[in-house]
Parts: C-alpha cells; structure tokens; sequence
C-alpha cells in the first residue's frame, strides 16, 4: 500500500494542476465550478492527511503493536546490554497505567535516568530511581 | 495482631511468618536476622524456607570467628529480636548448609524442623495455611506477605522476567562478598518499603485471597520502591522440595 506521505503528494499535486511524478494520466479537467469544488476537498484531505503525517512523525518511535517483537524478546536482547550500563540495577517487564505493557528500567539516581534510551523496538521505556537493590536482612 | 506479635518469642510449636535467624548471626559488633517464611518438605521430612543471605551468608570467620555450617541452629526469635543475645532465644531448626549463592539463580535455604518445635501444618502468622500447589506470577497480581519487620503486608506484581543487580556481604555487617545478577525474577511495588523492609527477608509472597492462598515467591531484597522475590517454582526446584500446604 502507498505510505500516506505518497498519496498526499498525489493529491496536492493534481489538486495543484501538477503533473504527477511517476507520470500517468490526469482525468480531463473539470469545468471552473467543478474544479473549484475539486480544490477545496483536495485541500481538506491535504490538511487531514498533512497533520496525520505530522502525527506519524511524533509517533515514529513507537511502533504499532502488530509490527514489533514479543516484549519477553526485546528484553533477552537489551538487558545485558542495559545491565552494563554505569548506574543501572535492573530491567523488567511492566505495564504503565493504562496497561501499555513497557519495559522498565532500575537506575541509582537521576543522573543515570537522563541516559537511557525512552524506547526499545517500540515500547516505552519507563525509568524507576530505585537506588541500590540489597538483600533485606534486619541488623542491630 | 500487631506487628510486634511477628517479633516475640511464640509458645511451640511456632507458627511462620515471624523472626527467625542464624544462632550465631553476630559479628563485628552486630547481630543480624529475618524472618521464618514457611515450610516446604522432601519427601516426609519438613523444613523451614528462608534465604541464603539470611542463614549461610556468613562464610568468613571474621568478626565472629564462625561460618555458616550445616547442622548449626536456627533460632526464633532471631537475634535482633532478643538483643543479640542467644540464651533467650529457641531453637527451632538445623541448618541444611545447601548454600544457593553465588552459583544459582535463587537466594534460599532451609533447615529441617526440630521435632515439636514448628507447627506441621506450615501455617503463617494471619495468613493461616496454604495451599500445596503454586501459582505464577502476572502483571498486577494481588500479593501479600507475613514477615518479621512489616507484619501482615499487602502490594502487587509490577514486573516480570526482572535481570537485578544486587551486592551481597560475607557476615553480618561484614565487607562485600559477591555481587550476583539474578535473571527472571518478580518485582513488587514497594513504595516507601511498606510492603518489605530490613528484616522481612525469607517471608513467603502468596496470592491475596483468605483461604490457602497458593505461594508466588519467595521475597529476599528490594529498595524503598521496589521488592524482589525468586520465582517459588525456581526455588522449589532448585532445593527438590514442596510446599506443606492443604
């Protein structure tokens, strides 16, 4: 299927009057009312599919669901690699609130929060400043 | 019942879910303890389950010139609940000496119950007894606990197949041993340590319903956001055991 930003130059083109550039044929042109009507709904589906590219472009990290690889997957390959970064104690598996399942990252401090990647093959990526993990034997 | 109901001496035969610990757990001018899970069994013959880090860390002579060695006594109270001080306190089991850490995956221990001293029904301080089969854990999962330090406490599963850092000493407030990293463990929200704090180490994690709840873990470290318990399936199989449970 053509990516949305393919059909957009599409249709602002011909809605332009512009040749289209992997050639073809254009319809015969419409009379002045007509194309007139032509122009304005070729300019509202520009304007809806030129802010539903811009949201593409926000969203570009995050992959859709059907698209990316099981989570349990995407941990085995980035944990050891996340475990040997300097001030990091754990990863896991978690979910945020509204149960978009994530990945979760256990750093010391804040300062160790602001190197970590946000996503990883398309979950979000949640940091948690745990401090040091310790065995909970009581002392006195 | 009150917290300090998990801390005092108990009439045998005790019940689990209270403190408990190593007999000589006091070195370098501490003494150290957790608490008494619950009870698994091999074969006919039961056993107290709590962690390595609890009743066999000690591996050095050190502060106390001893190390933890099977057949040596495992107390209740523990001793930070008797002021350090042995005398006062029971014993209730043997340590087994299996010592989990640092080559697998699981912070356990067990020592076989002194006859008369353990209740056999494996029953836990207001939990009551369990169930003999396990469950899994998942996401959100409602979980409870019975320990020494926070009593009867009640949180949920956050995350699953957790990779965690932690750094073990060689005796009670001793230098650093090892630091192991454990693989597919269950993460539990802990905020403000209110779930598991200093001391609750070895309580058993099961589902938060009323009767027989089924075991999930076995809790043993964590921070003031987060606590960490081994998989019981892992820990079960590691130590060839069972739960003592209805």
């Amino acid at each position: 299927m053509a990516s949305r930003r393919a059909v957009l130059a599409e249709v602002c083109t011909f809605a332009l009057g512009a040749r289209s550039a992997r050639g073809g044929r254009f319809l015969v042109p419409p009379r002045r009312r007509t194309r007139f009507r032509i122009l304005l709904r070729a300019a509202a589906m520009c304007a809806m599919l030129g802010a539903s590219a811009c949201e593409q472009r926000r969203d570009n990290r995050e992959v859709p669901p059907v698209n990316r690889p099981a989570i349990e997957k995407v941990l085995e390959q980035h944990s050891q690699a996340l475990m040997q970064r300097a001030g990091v104690v754990g990863v896991y598996q978690s979910a945020r609130e509204d149960g978009t399942p994530a990945i979760t990252v256990m750093v010391l401090d804040s300062t160790v929060a602001a190197t970590i990647p946000r996503q990883l093959q398309g979950y979000p990526v949640e940091i948690e400043i745990s401090g040091p993990i310790r065995p909970l034997e009581g002392g006195r | 019942m009150a917290v300090a109901d998990h801390q005092v001496k108990q009439t045998p035969p005790i019940q689990m879910g209270t403190s408990g610990g190593w007999r000589y757990d006091l070195a370098n001018g501490y003494c150290c303890g957790g608490t008494l899970g619950s009870l698994v069994k091999k074969g006919t013959t039961q056993y107290v389950l709590n962690n390595y880090h609890v009743l066999e860390a000690d591996i050095v002579a050190g502060g106390n010139s001893r190390v933890a060695t099977a057949g040596d006594p495992v107390v209740q109270p523990g001793l930070i609940d008797v002021a350090c001080n042995a005398a006062t306190a029971q014993n209730v089991a043997t340590l087994s000496g299996i010592k989990s850490l640092p080559s697998s995956n699981v912070d356990c221990a067990i020592a076989q119950v002194t006859s008369g001293m353990v209740r056999t029904d494996g029953a836990i301080l207001e939990i009551g007894t369990l169930s003999a089969t396990t469950q899994a854990a998942a996401l959100s999962l409602a979980v409870k606990k019975s320990g020494r330090t926070t009593g009867l406490s009640r949180s949920s599963v956050s995350g699953l197949n957790a990779t965690v850092s932690i750094t073990y000493e060689n005796e009670c407030a001793g230098g650093t041993s090892f630091t192991k990293t454990v693989t597919g463990q269950i993460v539990i929200k802990n905020k403000g340590s209110r779930f598991l704090n200093s001391g609750d180490s070895g309580s058993l994690m099961v589902q938060d319903v009323t009767t027989n709840p089924r075991a999930i873990g076995l809790l043993f470290a964590g921070s003031s956001t987060s606590a960490i318990a081994n998989p019981i399936g892992q820990v079960l199989s590691f130590l060839g055991a069972t739960m003592v449970g209805n």
